[in-house]
């Protein structure tokens, strides 16, 4: 991956996990909002750099 | 708790740790390189498990939940936003400090800074930063232990009794065989701490709530305010910044990605890391949960966890002391070790550049005792600004990121540039922070981040960069792609 793609994705990352909890999920008093949202996020990303690292030393 | 319960669990636990110490000095060869870093010789399982131990401190089980308790889900998305922040930096630094460690036999990170930097003026000034923000935090962590014990036994332990064990064991595990040692006893404590939290949790959720669906329900139905995220954004973004940038900030953390014996040892250590993290914080936030359904009215959230534990059988309050007690040895150890690393390669190296070998390890168990009598001095005193500390320790070493940023992908940035922006901004940031001054309700966080890296590129700009600061990243650039950690053009095409 390019520095430059990386970086967009990094910011778009960033800008996801902080917006999407203020502006849809705020007011909503269930595990099932902020709460499974962020920890999804999450997983999401570890999966991801795990899959990005698998190829590391392989070449 | 009677007290004898709690004077057996820290014998017995500070007895295997010994235990683990001794047998990992048996494996420790000579040399500088091998006391504090392990001599590049660690594998992946060690090194995940050490690196996770040194980040999660006692602040998990009792802040963590503690604002958990008070503000609700922005304490997970706090942690959470940690723990993502911290992945990608150690996919994109991981490899970036583990070639060039390697190839100039670094051991401290400010080393690395002063080799590109071509300035060594540039380690000292990032190692008196670490010493200045790292000696407070690391005392948070000894009183910590002396709130614990005394909280836990009534008052019949007296404080200073925990901060003493917890400064004993941590001492002793760092001196005895430096980074060999911390890290064995890093992987046997972050396992304890993941293992004692997990029973803990199911307990508390089958015998007080029937069963983890009802603990749900009952949060869900009587404290529904902790599920809706009403956290202020200049708080949430104050907060979260410094601790987003923790994995490169931190001389603890960003050393250990010195240690991996090789490349597959690195893949797992940031894969065991973030699966020990995102457990680690789920659970620290479900305990926090659990307080607010069980314990309303409290009025010091810290309070929580210590109060949960005196409502569980003794046996079970004893696990998670242990689980705790081992979180904050295992952080004060690793940092004791590499401020003492600090001390002798970027303080003493460079007043004294020809230092025997024999003598840095010498001179770096000298610094350990002196570290360590400093951290129990201040712990004695008990601040009342434990929170104003630890704020400023992990805000005041954001100061260093942008200089560490640019060492690997800036051209121009300058040894002047790295210089003045640390200092500078690290005396604002620490004015801010103990002045209690938030600029348009921004926290000092913000706005040192902010100036110094205006500083950083400003003044980079105006000065003239090293003449070896392209070859740097050239020869960084191609050993990347040499070694397999990002495809050539070539097989892209």
């Amino acid at each position: 991956m390019k520095g430059r793609t990386f970086l967009v994705l990094a910011v778009a990352l960033v800008a996801v996990d902080l917006l999407v909890p203020y502006l849809f999920l705020a007011d909503i008093p269930s595990f099932a909002a902020s709460f499974l949202f962020w920890t999804a996020l999450t997983l999401l990303v570890i999966i991801a750099a795990a899959g990005y690292i698998r190829h590391w030393g392989k070449e | 708790m009677r007290p004898l319960y709690v004077w057996i669990a820290m014998i017995l636990w500070t007895a295997v740790a010994a235990w683990i110490a001794t047998a990992a000095r048996r494996r420790m060869g000579a040399g500088a390189s091998e006391f504090f870093i392990g001599g590049r010789r660690m594998q992946g399982f060690v090194s995940g498990m050490t690196y996770a131990a040194t980040t999660y401190s006692a602040f998990m089980l009792v802040g963590l939940v503690g604002l958990t308790y008070r503000s609700g889900v922005g304490a997970l998305g706090f942690e959470m936003t940690y723990l993502i922040f911290t992945v990608i930096f150690l996919v994109v630094f991981g490899p970036r400090f583990w070639l060039v460690g390697n190839r100039f036999e670094h051991i401290t990170p400010p080393e690395l800074l002063a080799h590109r930097y071509e300035s060594k003026s540039v380690a000292v000034v990032a190692a008196t930063i670490s010493f200045i923000m790292l000696i407070p935090y690391s005392s948070v962590q000894l009183m910590g232990a002396g709130f614990l014990v005394e909280g836990l036994s009534d008052g019949r332990i007296p404080f200073m009794a925990g901060v003493l064990v917890m400064a004993l064991l941590s001492g002793f595990s760092a001196w005895w065989a430096g980074m060999r040692s911390v890290a064995w006893t890093d992987a046997f404590q972050a396992v304890t701490m993941l293992v004692t939290s997990v029973i803990a949790l199911v307990f508390v959720a089958f015998q007080f709530f029937g069963s983890p669906g009802e603990f749900v329900t009952t949060v869900t139905e009587n404290n529904p305010e902790l599920l809706t995220f009403d956290w202020d954004p200049k708080l949430f973004i104050g907060l979260t910044l410094p601790w987003a940038f923790f994995a490169l900030t931190n001389p603890q953390v960003s050393q250990r990605m010195y240690v991996p014996d090789r490349i597959v040892s690195l893949k797992r250590m940031i894969i065991y890391f973030a699966a020990f993290g995102f457990l680690y914080t789920i659970i620290s936030t479900l305990f926090g949960y659990q307080a607010a359904a069980l314990l309303p009215g409290l009025e010091n959230p810290d309070e929580a966890m210590p109060t949960l534990l005196t409502q569980v059988p003794t046996l079970l309050g004893l696990i998670i002391f242990i689980g705790i007690f081992a979180a904050a040895t295992s952080t004060l150890g690793s940092i004791i070790l590499t401020l003492s690393s600090l001390f002798v390669r970027d303080v003493v190296k460079h007043i004294k550049p020809d230092v025997p070998e024999r003598t840095e390890r010498r001179l770096g168990r000298m610094a350990m005792l002196g570290l360590l009598a400093a951290c129990i001095v201040f712990a004695w005193f008990r601040p009342g600004l434990i929170t104003v500390i630890s704020s400023m320790a992990s805000g005041g070493l954001l100061v260093m990121a942008p200089a560490i940023i640019g060492a690997f992908f800036w051209r121009r940035g300058t040894a002047t540039g790295a210089l003045i922006s640390m200092a500078v901004g690290g005396v604002l940031t620490a004015v801010m922070y103990l002045g209690n001054i938030y600029p348009f309700g921004w926290w000092p966080s913000v706005w040192g981040a902010g100036i110094t890296t205006v500083l950083y590129v400003a003044v980079s700009l105006f000065t003239t960069p090293p003449s070896g600061a392209g070859e740097f990243i050239d020869w960084l650039n191609e050993e990347l792609e040499a070694k397999g950690f990002r495809r050539s053009r070539r097989s892209r095409r």
